[in-house]
């Protein structure tokens, strides 16, 4: 093959993403020269907004933006950058198999009143359950804006952080300090049923713990992973639901507008093949093109393992780190469903027409009916199946954003929780992946009878799609699971959880890296903070 | 537990007085006779047969063998072309050794290249960490590939006369096949004692018609088998190291100074920093940027009257000790401890006690007299010993 060096920058972003827009955006604002090379030829990875077969417009795969961090979309000044923001009132409807549902609201007094129907002590816990969680994800937060510490030789900045990890742990109260360390281990099951008896409430608390995950309601820290979702945004016990007008690609196009608007170029149908490095230090990259391009900084949006095990040359990473990045899991186990749908379904259990379009605008859940149902969804996942109590998390952005049906009716954009990325005795061939939309469709019908009829278009995107499509190394959208073992200091793997890559100049800025996956775009800040620190002592 | 290896049908019927130790959970004879002297004698002046099954054998096959082979090895390994055995260390990505041993290249297989590599250790975790990306297959192939050695300077004609064909052409480090009473095997001009020698490879099931084949054919040469304890005796005349005797692999070091590059263990003349990147390379860079080790294998020449007075202090006669003795001993310069010798033995054929060592880097210039401890009746002394160049025994022969 041979090689053309065309250009040469400062920094180069591997992967243009959420993640990888903001760190360009964020190099770009400390002036270094960055170029953001995307594969695909649209820019936010998952965070897009993609075209139905009816000229609907629906999500690529994260629905909703509402965890992005607030100081990024405050510094890029994304809302001059075209982002608007839309927070309906409901936050969760979960509707139940007696014909009535759970529903939560972005305001905890109006939802502990509703809760009283299914119970009157979790519509007496709600409140301060709520209070409990936004006290802990504070904590969080603070977890999450910090580089995690050196595990050897501990520098002045390790001090500092821990320092402030200090300060916002004294901010929490006796008890919730003493909590936090009980709780962050603990499987969301039983911390939900310490505070709510119905199981309608517990499941439709617990399902943000699991979302995306290959974890079970029963599986441990899934305690931490609802905390972590709830982390330096409004969430709370709920959880966010906040759209962006346009769909979620509209966000990616703010990020991208705010990028250039710093100076830093983005080429899109520009893939990274792979990380040229002399002597351990980083050079640039080369693209599938054949073209060479030089940077002594290389910032990778692109899972752990894609970024060490295809980029780097393999003596570079060495056997050993080798050996411990391909034990990474990164078990994907969502699909997502599409709908185009001529109208609005009827769901019964969300009242009359008038009522029902309230309720609908946040999270829809399906399956969300006690806690162990969700655990034999899960169950039957760990063997490859599909369980037939699928889960699922169902969002309808028209009620907010009718642009996205420009000729009228709705979209739904699902996420089927617990669908393997290798199924038992078989592959995600065409027919797998219909016959699995074909599922979501019934399985929706038990809650939306006659939903089926209003389909007019669909797009099914099994866990083996999703690898495809956006790159996620085993479908899995945080590129590494969020597990406790994968968490802060240990992620992606312990003594390299700094941004900084075993290779002088690569460092990773996507959910790999800490605090993780989502649409925060906080690994991405977090990590240019410590490029430019690096940047700065190279000069 | 401890298990014969392929010849151990003949082998055990052999070992006079079952002197046996294990290696690597083989039965290895020590020695055969009454003496191991009698078969250092038969390596030195005819032949010998000496069982070498134990060490690990593998099979690397597939396009991109020799590739792997390149990412591990210190050496250059282009120059591992079919037909050339490589005697090499390999290290981890600190530079410091694993272990070390020869690798084959056998014949290609259509687009597939074919690799024996044999070590001392296990390695195949490492080979099959170390072969990413790269379309090669590892097989241990230790259990189905029996191993012996035909050493000393008749054994080009024991070779001959039981294969029927010339290895007069088979030169130095390399192999070809062969056929032995109708066994298809591998002959590498290959060994461990410093000779005239070969490696015979030969398919375990039908080993011991191997060796049958093998003792008929050399009886008119005087051949013998031979153990361990002369193996040692020739292999510290050649100067040839032993792992974890002489150094320590990386994978066994507690202690970082357990650790030797090759640099260290007289290997560096191996080490090839500049024909691309191997696993160790920037390390080994940085060390010789550095200065250089701090510590260097040396061969020791002790002076005999030396020992023969530390007897005679004690009234004794004076005695060689007939066995290589692998008890590290401390070396001294001008009273303080600059070393240890980890390799002490009589040399019957130079008539000398010999040692190979590892001293501090200024005292390993060749010629520098150091003193090293010597034990008469637990009563400790010190022998002069100097720094001589190896190999100690190099017969033309080894190589003609």
């Amino acid at each position: 093959m041979s090689s053309r060096l065309s250009a040469s920058y400062d920094a180069i972003v591997g992967g243009g993403g959420h993640n990888g827009l903001v760190a360009g955006a964020y190099l770009a604002r400390a002036g270094l020269r960055t170029l953001v090379l995307e594969k695909r030829a649209t820019l936010g990875g998952t965070v897009e907004t993609r075209p139905l077969s009816d000229g609907r417009r629906a999500p690529g795969l994260f629905p909703t933006v509402g965890r992005l961090r607030p100081s990024v979309a405050r510094e890029l000044d994304l809302r001059a950058h075209g982002l608007a923001l839309v927070a309906p009132e409901v936050r969760v409807f979960a509707p139940q198999p007696d014909g009535r549902a759970v529903t939560l609201w972005a305001d905890a007094a109006r939802t502990a009143a509703e809760l009283r129907a299914w119970s009157a002590g979790d519509g007496a816990a709600w409140v301060e359950f709520d209070r409990h969680v936004r006290a802990l994800s504070t904590f969080v937060a603070s977890l999450n804006d910090a580089t995690p510490p050196a595990t050897s030789g501990g520098s002045l900045a390790d001090a500092i952080t821990g320092l402030l990890l200090g300060r916002a742990f004294k901010k929490l109260s006796r008890d919730d300090a003493r909590q936090l360390l009980r709780v962050l281990p603990m499987a969301i099951a039983d911390f939900v049923a310490e505070s709510f008896d119905s199981e309608p409430v517990r499941a439709a608390v617990a399902m943000r713990a699991v979302m995306f995950t290959a974890l079970g309601v029963w599986s441990m820290g899934t305690t931490a992973a609802l905390l972590a979702d709830s982390a330096g945004n409004d969430g709370g016990a709920p959880g966010q639901v906040v759209y962006a007008r346009g769909g979620p690609g509209a966000l990616a196009a703010a990020l991208a507008a705010a990028a250039r608007g710093f100076g830093a170029e983005i080429r899109t149908g520009a893939e990274v093949a792979g990380v040229t490095t002399v002597e351990g230090r980083v050079t640039g990259v080369t693209l599938a093109s054949g073209d060479e391009i030089a940077a002594p900084i290389v910032a990778s949006g692109l899972d752990p393992k894609r970024t060490l095990l295809d980029l780097l040359p393999p003596l570079e990473l060495g056997p050993n780190l080798r050996w411990r990045v391909g034990n990474i899991r990164q078990p994907g186990r969502v699909a997502r469903v599409n709908f185009g749908l001529a109208a609005l379904p009827a769901f019964p259990a969300a009242g009359d027409r008038d009522e029902a379009p309230r309720r609908l605008r946040g999270r829809i859940l399906v399956g969300a009916t006690g806690l162990d149902d969700m655990e034999r969804a899960f169950d039957a996942s760990k063997y490859g199946h599909v369980s037939d109590e699928l889960l699922l998390e169902a969002t309808i952005p028209t009620l907010v954003d009718p642009s996205l049906a420009p000729d009228g009716g709705h979209v739904m954009s699902v996420i089927a929780q617990y669908v393997p990325y290798r199924p038992a005795g078989g592959t995600w061939d065409a027919a797998a992946r219909e016959a699995l939309g074909d599922r979501v469709v019934a399985r929706l019908e038990s809650v939306a009878p006659g939903i089926g009829r209003l389909v007019t278009s669909r797009e099914v995107m099994t866990p083996l799609d999703l690898e495809a499509e956006y790159g996620l190394t085993g479908g899995h959208p945080y590129h590494q699971e969020p597990a406790l073992d994968a968490w802060f200091a240990w992620r992606p793997l312990v003594g390299h959880a700094r941004y900084r890559m075993p290779v002088a100049g690569l460092y990773l800025v996507g959910p790999g890296a800490h605090p993780g996956g989502g649409v925060t775009g906080a690994p991405a800040q977090n990590a240019v903070k410590e490029i430019l620190a690096d940047w700065k002592k190279r000069r | 537990m401890t298990v014969g290896t392929a010849f151990h049908p003949r082998t055990s019927a052999l070992n006079q007085h079952l002197q046996w130790r294990a290696w690597s959970g083989f039965f290895a004879a020590s020695a055969y006779h009454d003496s191991h002297v009698i078969e250092y004698n038969a390596i030195r002046e005819a032949a010998a047969l000496i069982d070498v099954s134990p060490l690990f054998k593998y099979e690397l096959r597939g396009p991109d063998a020799v590739r792997l082979v390149d990412r591990l090895i210190v050496r250059d390994a282009s120059k591992l072309v079919p037909g050339r055995v490589l005697y090499t260390p390999w290290c981890d990505e600190h530079g410091k050794v694993l272990d070390d041993g020869t690798i084959h290249r056998l014949e290609d297989e259509g687009a597939a290249q074919v690799i024996r590599w044999t070590a001392a250790d296990p390695q195949i975790r490492w080979l099959r960490m170390n072969a990413h990306g790269l379309d090669v297959e590892v097989r241990d192939v230790s259990d189905s590939v029996a191993a012996v050695a035909l050493q000393g300077p008749l054994s080009r004609a024991v070779l001959e006369a039981a294969t029927g064909t010339s290895f007069a052409d088979l030169g130095y480090f390399r192999r070809r096949t062969a056929t032995l009473a109708g066994i298809p095997i591998d002959v590498s001009r290959t060994g461990y004692t410093g000779d005239l020698g070969y490696e015979l490879w030969i398919p375990a099931e039908r080993a011991v018609e191997a060796w049958d084949a093998l003792v008929a054919a050399g009886a008119p040469y005087r051949l013998r088998p031979a153990g361990m304890l002369a193996l040692d005796v020739v292999r510290l005349e050649a100067g040839l190291i032993l792992i974890e005797v002489d150094y320590t692999s990386a994978v066994h070091s507690h202690i970082p100074g357990q650790n030797y590059s090759p640099y260290e263990i007289g290997l560096g003349r191996l080490v090839d920093l500049g024909s691309g990147d191997f696993i160790g390379r920037r390390a080994l860079v940085a060390e010789l940027a550095a200065g250089g080790p701090a510590r260097r294998l040396v061969g020791l020449d002790i002076e005999w009257p030396d020992i023969e007075a530390l007897y005679a202090a004690q009234g004794l006669a004076p005695s060689a000790p007939p066995i290589v003795s692998r008890s590290p001993v401390p070396v001294f310069a001008a009273g303080r401890q600059v070393g240890r010798v980890t390799s002490t033995g009589w040399s019957p054929i130079l008539k000398k006690m010999l040692g190979l060592g590892s001293v501090a880097f200024a005292h390993a210039r060749t010629g520098t007299r150091l003193d090293m401890e010597w034990t008469v009746e637990a009563r400790r002394g010190t022998v002069a010993a100097r720094v001589v160049d190896l190999p100690f025994f190099d017969p033309a022969r080894k190589r003609a």
